[in-house]
């Protein structure tokens, strides 16, 4: 049964779209990541324009990360001080995340660049999330303890050394907010042209390079993405018309049941080998993208159709 | 028909615990007090249990592995004070022991009492002045009883030192 989505303009079988949503909501589930960066490289190869495609998940992170700040809120999780900070700064990344795309679509080029950048990006998360994986399973079967680094907790970086610092007692820190604000803004940009929460990169800067405990990095980053992933949805519904919610719908509906099931069998799985089998999925949609990029097309001409 | 392991408090080489479950908040060093008198009254042991709780969400393993050195320090720290403050309390001698558990913080608690045959009580201290008796109360409450493996001991977090020792 295939259905004809509004605004990206292709007809796809509506089973397939279920499926994907269910598949990814679970791996998302088991592995306890955000899935943009999984769900936006599989919208695209089913046909699912790349503009399209990032705009559209950005709207369905809205929901999980949502859903998700809540229950870290109601728990006392989220330094909101430090997360309006990273707010203010993801909202000017996402304000000019998404004039980049508008001109990109002007000149044409936004379809090429979207791919590249996530050839890059998956490229680059993959290989890392699987060293760092392989290197955990050899460890545990060499020593059985871990050796990583350890963290001092009043060691002090460049980070410490800026201007403008403000004190944020939630996270016991007294920083200057150009870091934060910094950091905001990648991922805000993140949001606009990729379509990702931007999890990956905010939470492991907001302990390595902010010092934040531990205990309130994910409540507060999803507090961020939570609003970035709003404003980008609206703003490139706007602007751009890129906003499919049929699409968004579909995704989201069996998303939300895969993720259930996927967090009940993630807790009784062993992290580690799954996280190999994650970094593998990622490397193969890497090289399935790029293949896309490089390869010569069977048919020569696409029809560019839509957009003005 | 639940399956609770048989508590061996009285046999020979065990000793009766009562098990108490450490945080920051006020009311916990409530039910540490009460435990540790209660403990002394019937010549038993204080058990101390910290649960380190990994953070939901993140697709770093070292992510988890900071939080867990961060956890662990924080037992460190938590331990620490108590000691002091058992030892200010005139509790120094009291047999105790500490435990450290990574995991969801109510099925640790559930299966350290599971494990551990000489665990005879679980002391809480309800939280007073908010909504509710307090996160750890409510959550292991309200996720029922049923087969828990004993009987669960919840100390009013406003209750002072002298009215616990003359209960004790």
């Amino acid at each position: 049964m295939s259905i004809y989505l509004p605004i990206a303009e292709v007809s796809v079988n509506i089973y397939l779209l279920l499926g994907l949503g269910g598949i990814v909501g679970f791996l998302s589930g088991m592995f306890g990541v955000g899935g943009g960066f999984l769900m936006t490289p599989l919208l695209m190869m089913i046909g699912i324009p790349p503009a399209v495609a990032v705009a559209t998940e950005a709207n369905q992170i809205v929901a999980s990360s949502v859903s998700g700040a809540l229950a870290q809120y109601r728990r006392g999780n989220v330094d909101v001080k430090m997360g309006l900070i990273l707010l203010a700064g993801g909202i000017v990344g996402s304000v000019i995340g998404v004039q980049i795309v508008k001109i990109l679509r002007e000149i044409g080029q936004v379809d090429l660049v979207i791919k590249l950048t996530y050839v890059t990006m998956l490229s680059i998360i993959g290989s890392m999330m699987f060293i760092e994986s392989v290197n955990a399973i050899r460890k545990s079967r060499k020593a059985g303890k871990k050796a990583g680094p350890v963290r001092k907790p009043g060691s002090h970086n460049w980070v410490h050394g800026l201007p403008f610092r403000m004190r944020f007692p939630r996270s016991k820190l007294y920083i200057s907010i150009i870091p934060p604000i910094g950091v905001g803004i990648l991922v805000g940009l993140l949001a606009a042209i990729m379509g990702v929460g931007g999890g990956f990169i905010m939470v492991p800067a907001m302990i390595y390079l902010l010092r934040m405990p531990t205990g309130v990095v994910v409540g507060t980053s999803l507090f961020q993405i939570g609003f970035v992933t709003i404003l980008t949805t609206i703003l490139n519904a706007v602007q751009n018309q890129t906003v499919d919610v049929v699409l968004a719908l579909i995704l989201m509906s069996s998303a939300v049941i895969g993720a259930q099931l996927g967090a009940r069998v993630g807790s009784r799985l062993p992290g580690e080998q799954l996280r190999v089998l994650l970094a593998l999925m990622v490397l193969a949609m890497c090289v399935k993208l790029a293949w896309g990029l490089v390869a010569t097309p069977e048919e020569l001409f696409s029809f560019a159709g839509g957009g003005e | 028909m639940p399956h609770r392991k048989k508590r061996l408090v009285h046999e020979k080489g065990h000793i009766r615990k009562f098990m108490v479950v450490l945080d920051e908040t006020p009311e916990c060093e409530t039910a540490v007090y009460f435990a540790a008198a209660r403990a002394r009254s019937t010549h038993s042991m204080l058990t101390m249990l910290y649960v380190i709780e990994p953070p939901g969400f993140t697709h770093w393993l070292a992510v988890e592995e900071t939080a867990r050195e961060e956890g662990e320090r924080k037992a460190e720290a938590l331990f620490r004070m108590y000691r002091q403050k058992l030892e200010k309390w005139g509790f120094g001698d009291l047999p105790r022991e500490e435990v450290v558990r990574y995991g969801q913080r109510c099925e640790q608690i559930r299966e350290l009492a599971n494990e551990d045959p000489d665990i005879s009580f679980l002391v809480l201290g309800a939280a007073v002045g908010g909504e509710g008796p307090g996160r750890l109360v409510t959550n292991l409450i309200t996720k029922g009883t049923k087969d828990f493996p004993t009987p669960i001991v919840i100390v009013p977090g406003d209750m002072t030192f002298e009215e616990i020792d003359a209960l004790a």
